[in-house]
């Protein structure tokens, strides 16, 4: 066998699929508990035992059958059933086969041996084309799936996706244009434009990546500031209930002594000032619930003094079995809101939050005195204020969150009242 | 006639508990009847012998027994899932447990007449309504049942299915028209074959729910959407008398 160009790009092109094939697996497995060196021993032997097949046996029945079997193989990498083994092997080697017949077809309406003088030409470019369309459709799957989750792709990269790949062949069918070319140039300029493809769309994940690590850290920061200033809060009443223990027995005697000289109005009043004294004006949520109760003191600490007229009413256990991180995106941008549309208010500032949890499902419900003013933009609410990084992110963020538990929203108005009810399932934590 | 149960270790707030409910019920309610108990086995003890109940007020700090297992047994071991169990604290927060008691409200110490006052009106009506007939025929004769005590039903060719705490009732009808008959009673049409008392209801998710005699029913899927949003309605009109 000689090392002719055909074969050489043939080596080339198949390590690009090894590769692409990598990523499809990647596609349906999850990375739990991989060993990445294992792995990537099982890839290389798949490389070679692939390559010598196609270069040593061409018997098409064959070499589909082995492939079958290295893909299951391939899938033992990945935790999975059996089930979902057998199905992804099966759906990726048939999206596979599916892409080489559709490029088999092109090829055969286009007669490309007009092209250049290389003999191999079609092959070659059909090799490539072939491995260059299997990877912008392995991207688009990818991508595909993660639309269904969170991410939010923006249209250039569909652009991109589409127009880099077929940008290569067609630079590649240039290359292969120009007469007496070099092979080793030829090859080179191959490799670097399949290298360029793996980079642009690797550098797009990761960033991707990157992006979403920063939302997280931010919200997370927003977080334990919340937590901070409950623990403060919480030392606060401590501290005080500490000091009107000591005094208890001062106070019982005092009570006593107005009561025995029939002083009952006295003595009441009395009791309620050292009730007073006992609570917080600034602990307003106190159901024991940690997140819900640092969110919402943390937010309307100040309420009072801007003159928001607060109304809570917890009715929730101390522990839900919803990430604690969810919880904040949700309650953080409701209140959010509420408090901003509040104080635009000249007069009759009034925030009302009620959550509750029943049947496994939790229900909350927020209400604030507005200006009756209502934006909208491209079918959805836009919030009356500009920096939305700041400040959480806004609606939408609710909704990605509330996609999790299967959970709605439903915003209602009237001129004077803005009703936003949230409700999502969240199953009792059993022991 | 309305049967009051209070359940709490401290005499004293017995008695201001249930003065205060006289004083509240008496323009609205014609016949009343008040138990007290100060401990949980007095009053487990009182439902065994196969007492009832509309409202339990029960403190949730008590003795030996307190009022988290209490809920529980009642609400387990003897299956009753229609007495509303209103829980008294000292305290705001609530462990997971007391929820899945599935209480009908909870007043904190001090008790403020006027909470109880919304609470216990809240619960009236709610009695009220559960305690409305629903009618069917028979064989030629006419029956009648409580709706609070329907769980659900259940369409099989041209009989229904009505499945009660202890009894199960076949008889000739479709299920379209029961719906109709009981469109102001909170009950969810989840599946072509199935029909839900939505107080009945234990615990649900988007793809089923649970009722109380244990059995869990799938919800159709292209129901499941408008089965969400009926939820939420049914809660947001319970919960919305609660603020105001």
């Amino acid at each position: 066998m000689i090392l002719t160009d055909y074969n050489l790009i043939y080596l080339i092109t198949n390590i690009f699929g090894t590769y692409i094939l990598f990523k499809f697996m990647n596609i349906f497995f999850n990375r739990h508990d991989i060993n990445i060196k294992v792995e990537f021993i099982s890839y290389l032997i798949y490389f070679i035992i692939s390559s010598l097949l196609y270069l040593f046996i061409n018997i098409p029945i064959f070499t589909l059958v082995i492939n079958i079997i290295l893909f299951l193989v391939l899938s033992f990498n990945y935790s999975a059933t059996l089930k979902r083994r057998l199905i992804a092997v099966i759906l990726i080697y048939i999206i596979m086969l599916l892409v080489e017949i559709i490029i088999v077809l092109i090829f055969g309406f286009i007669d490309f041996s007009l092209y250049s003088s290389n003999p191999h030409f079609t092959s070659i470019i059909g090799l490539i084309s072939l491995k260059l369309v299997s990877y912008t459709v392995v991207l688009l799957i990818g991508k595909y799936r993660n639309l269904k989750e969170e991410e939010e792709m923006p249209i250039i990269y569909w652009f991109a996706v589409i127009f880099i790949p077929i940008g290569t062949i067609y630079i590649i069918i240039l290359l292969l244009q120009i007469d007496n070319i070099n092979s080793y140039n030829l090859v080179t300029g191959i490799v670097i434009l399949l290298f360029v493809n793996i980079i642009t769309f690797g550098l797009y994940d990761r960033i991707s990546i990157m992006l979403k690590k920063q939302m997280e850290g931010i919200i997370l920061k927003q977080q334990n500031k919340h937590y901070l200033e409950q623990y403060k809060l919480i030392k606060e009443s401590i501290y005080k209930t500490n000091a009107i223990r000591h005094d208890i027995k001062k106070h019982i005697l005092v009570i006593k002594s107005l009561i025995d000289k029939n002083e009952n109005d006295r003595a009441i009043a009395y009791i309620n000032e050292i009730t007073d004294s006992m609570s917080s004006k600034n602990i307003i949520a106190n159901s024991g619930n940690i997140v819900i109760d640092s969110i919402i003191n943390y937010k309307l600490y100040d309420a009072d003094s801007k003159k928001i007229n607060v109304i809570v009413r917890l009715m929730i256990p101390i522990k839900l079995n919803i990430s604690d991180f969810d919880l904040t995106v949700i309650l953080g941008n409701l209140l959010d809101n509420a408090i901003i549309a509040t104080s635009i208010l000249k007069n009759n500032r009034s925030i009302t939050i009620q959550i509750i949890y029943r049947k496994e499902t939790l229900f909350i419900h927020m209400e604030n005195s507005f200006n009756g003013e209502v934006k909208y933009s491209k079918n959805k609410i836009v919030t009356s204020h500009d920096n939305n990084e700041k400040h959480g992110f806004g609606l939408a963020n609710i909704k990605t969150v509330l996609e999790k538990y299967d959970g709605i929203m439903k915003v209602d108005y009237t001129s004077n009242d803005f009703i936003v009810d949230v409700m999502l399932y969240v199953k009792t934590t059993k022991k | 006639m309305l049967n009051i149960a209070i359940c709490d270790d401290d005499h004293y707030i017995c008695e201001k508990l249930q003065n205060i409910i006289i004083e509240i019920i008496n323009p609205i309610v014609e016949k009343a009847e008040f138990s007290v108990f100060y401990s949980g086995e007095n009053l487990l003890k009182y439902l065994n012998e196969d007492n009832y109940f509309d409202i339990i007020f029960l403190d949730i700090e008590l003795g030996l027994l307190n009022g988290v297992e209490v809920g529980k047994i009642i609400r387990e071991k003897m299956n009753n899932e229609a007495v509303l169990i209103i829980y008294i604290s000292g305290k705001e927060s609530y462990a997971m447990e007391l929820f899945d008691i599935r209480p009908f409200n909870f007043l904190i110490k001090p008790l403020e007449q006027q909470k109880i006052n919304k609470v216990l009106n809240q619960a009236i009506d709610f009695i009220e309504k559960g305690n409305d007939i629903f009618e069917y025929n028979n064989n030629g004769s006419k029956y009648r049942v409580l709706i609070k005590d329907i769980l659900y039903f259940e369409s099989e060719n041209r009989m229904v299915k009505m499945f009660m705490k202890e009894e199960i009732q076949t008889f000739y009808e479709k299920l379209d028209n029961i719906y109709r008959k009981l469109t102001e009673y909170n009950f969810l049409c989840i599946h072509k074959s199935y029909l839900v008392n939505y107080n009945h209801i234990t615990t649900i998710t988007y793809n089923n729910l649970t009722m109380s005699n244990g059995k869990t029913l799938d919800i159709s899927q292209n129901r499941r959407k408008k089965i969400r949003e009926l939820h939420l309605r049914f809660e947001r009109n319970e919960n919305n008398n609660d603020i105001n």
